[in-house]
């Protein structure tokens, strides 16, 4: 960002900066709670399915994936 | 008071005025990153903090008071923080230089509320005086971008025995 532009955001009225801290904050919040569900249940079942899996296999296994 | 999808700091704010009507404190301002905020571009921050002279000079600052009061009218208390309709606001004791930050504190209205926030020159003398890397940073945008009195800064930072950090 350039620094014109930086001082235009600057220049706000407090109360759009809250606004825009909350919106920041909500997008932390949900980052955070997404790499939480990336670390525990959803690692935990893709390591299951791609256990040993290579990227060759990987790819064969898709190849002969037939849809139930 | 304070709209959906915003902080609910003009509440804070008229929690902080009538503890200082009710004579649990002396006086307060907005003090931390928020205070940084009103100054410069926004960027994220967890909570806010308040400085308040206390009423009570004692040991304990009044803080005993002031949680008593907070919990009353509803806040949630965790850790070192109070939390108002979720958002942390850490109540802190002024003293030196946050206090004359606090006593020259600026005169502001949020949403109709009356408030009072920290000068830019004091957000940087408080920044210099703690000295961690986003104190150096806020130093850095506060520079940039308050348009603050220098000639007031090097006052302040001159009474306090304090410098800036070197670029």
């Amino acid at each position: 960002m350039t620094p014109a532009m930086r001082q235009i955001l600057a220049r706000q009225p407090f109360e759009r900066k809250l606004e825009q801290v909350a919106q920041l904050l909500a997008t932390t919040n949900a980052l955070k709670a997404a790499r939480s569900v990336s670390k525990g249940d959803y690692v935990k079942e893709r390591d299951v399915l791609f256990a040993g899996g290579t990227v060759n296999s990987l790819f064969e296994q898709a190849a002969a994936y037939q849809p139930k | 008071m304070d709209g959906p999808g915003t902080l609910p700091l003009a509440a804070v704010f008229a929690a902080a005025n009538e503890m200082r009507s009710q004579g649990i404190i002396e006086e307060w301002a907005l003090g931390g990153a928020l205070a940084g905020i009103y100054y410069v571009e926004p960027f994220t921050t967890y909570d806010a903090d308040i400085f308040f002279i206390p009423a009570d000079k004692g040991l304990t600052a009044g803080i005993p008071a002031i949680y008593e009061y907070l919990k009353a009218e509803g806040w949630q208390v965790e850790a070192e923080h109070l939390l108002l309709r979720g958002f942390p606001v850490q109540w802190l004791a002024a003293h030196a230089l946050t206090e004359e930050a606090v006593r020259e504190a600026r005169e502001i209205e949020l949403s109709g509320v009356p408030g009072r926030v920290f000068r830019a020159e004091h957000i940087v003398a408080i920044a210099a005086s703690v000295g961690r890397l986003k104190d150096r940073a806020r130093i850095e945008q506060m520079l940039e971008q308050s348009n603050l009195d220098r000639s007031l800064l090097d006052a302040i930072l001159s009474r306090h025995h304090l410098t800036l950090p070197q670029p």
